[in-house]
């Protein structure tokens, strides 16, 4: 990641876009911009989307590329209810809809030729996991969409992965990038590191109060990171907890057997 | 964007681990950490909100609320100034968390009863407790100082300083235990230091007001935290001792002898022991005497602990400060015996003399008497048997509990050969050090008895006779060496024990040259 993305994207955390977004209904500049942040941290689960959904296609990339041209240039944002809103389920539903639109509209090119764009075939060359292949003989979505969970996860890893990012991004900033490869483990804590920790500690020649509070003060912006991350995406604080809870959920709930159903949105 | 893919999942969580978003760290713990917020680094996550000043004015008309100056689990505490004393005080508002339950009125009159009984220098005064509208409160002594919490972020204590406080502490807390009560949340946030340097312990029983150790049998839910938070609001688990985070009702005073091993051990090394942990003079440069304590401390079976805190605060006492001398100890009825008579020597104590309590540390065990519970101080002598020009000790006679007890002690003096009148000098010395000590303590001097109505024990009839057989043994041994020598014997020697002892040649010390006064070098 640049430096100016990180800049960028930790001045987006601060506001809460999605909120911004809302109120102008899309209209100002403003909300374009804001929207336009959005989108930026949350293609990654757009593109994973697409490309399971077309899966055996080489479309993907443009697709979700197209997909997001037209949802910053286009009026999308008038229909949206103001009062329950999330960005999440708005971005998959508006995804869906571009994607049967383009079904549509590629079967009409074809014209009578009756064959479905499915291939069950993984083209070679084409990098994906085993599960990935299987997985459009599971979905249960007449509309052949991949299931919301799998969305949701790739949503909540897309949190975690920025959080990350910008975390590492901050301390290589800081000249702190070798230290950050030490305390990143520290993140998550556990009954029996107390050993480690001390090792760890020596190899930084950190005395072991120092590392602890700087172990501290890195899950302290960790967890600001993630907090003002979910929290631009939803509409008002009160909502963040829930929100969190929600993605805790989608990553730990097993997956199989959320990918056997797709829940009706 | 990562892809999931059927990698192992995580120990911790179950997820599957998803190794290209963080690395090696699950994406489902990170989140985990989130949620549980600063719970997780010891700061407790509180739901609820304190009330504003001004709620709180109208509810406490005799008080000038003046600010928020602290707020936890167990609730929030106001500077305060009461109108017609003019005083300050600490008001400390309950969160309303169990206001509801019937039991807790009751639960809460009884408890802070209790706590309006405890006047002990060093523990933070109960003025008041009630309800006032919708709020329980506790007005209590104001401390102008900082929480041990605060002292140790401003900076490290040095083991010197750590150990200074330890032993206020345990003498608060032992006054505490004597009377039934029981801290159950020693942590350094609920230490305070004020400005003259005095430790004071704060939020006595809450806990137990608060039910944190209410039986799962009363129905009153712990907590009514939402959701993932749940787990970390709860005392302060790190502090408490393993029977209390599971059988809560089981924990008794030895709970707060294992929170204050906590609080001792990361005051002396910056860390809580965690896990395996290492003995503190590993981690810093220590007396490793303090090891065995901090661990005694910290033993998960409360049997293996220090069963009263006195005896950890003698203990601390013995590696702080080396105020009295290694002593004998013995008792009357030890004396009577043989082995009591020969083996005095190998009962050895360090003597601690303090304003409160002389105490003598053992490796085993620890006696603490309280100085006020002395009732005789005299001065006897040992039988002649142990040394036939009459030894001195210093026969201490003390209440304990209902019984009468008598512990006899004699200082070691340092040194190869000491004369008798030093060494009964320095009993002497001992004695009326100790007997300065009590008047200052009780502002009466104890009782003495003299020497030859003490009730010294007589020579034990075995160590004469061993001594008896020890002669006769020596003089055979004599004679045969005599004979062994074979030296023929002048008709007008005088017998061997009357041959004069040449004079010993005693070398003049080696002398050490005197330097040359400019030999110096010149800075």
């Amino acid at each position: 990641m640049n430096h100016s993305l990180s800049d960028r994207s930790a001045n987006a955390f601060r506001t809460t876009h999605w909120t911004q977004v809302l109120a102008a209904r899309g209209e100002s500049t403003e909300a374009k911009h804001a929207l336009r942040d959005l989108c930026e941290a949350y293609y990654g689960p757009v593109e994973a989307f697409v490309r399971r959904y077309r899966a055996g296609h080489d479309d993907a990339r443009d697709l979700t590329h197209e997909f997001f041209a037209r949802l910053l240039e286009g009026n999308s944002l008038k229909g949206v209810d103001r009062t329950r809103g999330r960005f999440r389920t708005y971005l998959l539903g508006a995804v869906k809809h571009f994607l049967s639109d383009h079904k549509d509209r590629t079967l009409a090119e074809k014209r009578g030729s009756g064959q479905s764009p499915l291939s069950l075939q993984a083209s070679p060359g084409h990098h994906r996991s085993e599960r990935q292949e299987h997985t459009p003989l599971d979905v249960a979505d007449p509309h052949g969409f991949p299931p919301d969970a799998f969305f949701d996860r790739q949503w909540a890893l897309a949190i975690v992965e920025k959080g990350m990012s910008v975390l590492q991004a901050e301390s290589h900033a800081g000249g702190e990038a070798q230290r950050f490869e030490v305390l990143r483990r520290w993140l998550i804590p556990s009954e029996d590191d107390g050993a480690i920790a001390a090792e760890a500690a020596r190899s930084l020649e950190m005395s072991d109060g120092a590392f602890k509070v700087a172990v501290h003060r890195l899950r302290k912006r960790f967890r600001q990171l993630v907090k003002d991350q979910i929290a631009s995406s939803v509409n008002g604080p009160e909502a963040l907890q829930g929100e969190l809870d929600y993605l805790i959920q989608a990553l730990t709930s097993p997956e199989s057997s959320h990918d056997s159903i797709s829940s009706p949105r | 964007m990562a892809e999931p893919t059927s990698a192992p999942t995580c120990p911790r969580c179950g997820a599957t681990a998803t190794a290209a978003v963080a690395g090696d760290l699950c994406p489902a713990c990170l989140l985990k950490q989130v949620a549980l917020g600063t719970g997780t680094d010891g700061l407790p996550n509180e739901p609820w909100t304190p009330p504003t000043l001004g709620d709180l004015a109208t509810a406490f008309p005799q008080l000038e609320i003046i600010e928020l100056i602290g707020r936890g689990g167990m609730g929030a505490v106001y500077k305060a100034r009461q109108k017609s004393l003019g005083r300050l005080v600490a008001l400390k508002i309950l969160p309303p968390r169990h206001a509801a339950n019937p039991s807790f009125a009751e639960r809460f009159s009884r408890e802070a009863q209790a706590l309006a009984e405890l006047n002990h220098p060093n523990i933070v005064t109960v003025y008041d407790f009630g309800r006032a509208g919708e709020f329980y409160f506790l007005m209590m002594e104001h401390i102008d100082g900082v929480n041990l919490r605060q002292a140790m972020m401003a900076g490290r204590f040095t083991p010197r300083q750590a150990l200074a406080i330890v032993p206020p502490i345990c003498e608060a807390l032992q006054f505490a235990h004597d009377r039934g009560i029981v801290h159950r949340d020693i942590k350094p946030e609920n230490l305070l230091l004020d400005k003259a340097g005095r430790v004071k312990i704060a939020d006595f029983g809450i806990a137990r007001i608060m039910g944190a150790d209410l039986d799962p049998a009363s129905g009153v839910a712990a907590s009514d935290a939402p959701g993932l938070t749940q787990d970390s609001v709860l005392g302060t688990p790190r502090y408490m001792a393993p029977e209390q985070s599971a059988h809560t009702a089981q924990a008794d005073h030895r709970a707060d002898i294992y929170s204050l091993g906590v609080v001792l051990y990361e005051l002396l090394t910056g860390e809580l022991p965690v896990g395996k942990f290492e003995p503190p003079s590993r981690k810093v440069h220590i007396d490793v005497r303090l090891d065995g304590i901090v661990l005694r401390a910290l033993e998960s079976t409360p049997e293996l602990r220090y069963q009263t805190i006195g005896e950890m605060r003698t203990q601390v006492m013995t590696v702080f400060n080396k105020l009295g001398p290694t002593c004998y100890i013995s008792t009357p009825e030890q004396l009577a015996t043989f082995d009591g008579q020969m083996f005095l020597w190998h009962r050895k104590a360090q003597m601690l003399l303090d304003d409160r309590y002389l105490s003598f540390a053992r490796a085993a065990t620890t006696t603490v008497i309280p100085l006020a519970a002395i009732r005789d101080l005299s001065i006897g002598h040992y039988p002649r048997v142990m040394h036939p020009l009459g030894l001195d000790f210093v026969s201490v006679t003390y209440e304990e509990g209902s019984q009468t007890k008598r512990l006899l002690f004699t200082p070691r003096v340092e040194g190869w050969f000491v004369p008798l009148s030093d060494f009964n000098r320095f009993v002497a010395e001992q004695f009326n050090a100790l007997r300065a000590a009590i008047a200052t303590a009780t502002g009466r001097a104890p009782g003495n008895t003299p020497a030859n109505q003490l009730g010294t024990p007589s020579s034990s009839r075995a160590v004469l006779l061993a001594l008896l057989f020890l002669l006769i043994v020596g003089i055979l041994l004599v004679g045969m060496s005599l004979r062994q020598q074979k030296v023929p014997v002048p008709q007008t020697a005088s017998p061997p024990n009357v041959i004069d002892e040449p004079a010993k040649i005693v070398p003049p010390p080696p002398k050490i040259p005197e330097k040359p006064p400019d030999s110096g070098i010149n800075k």
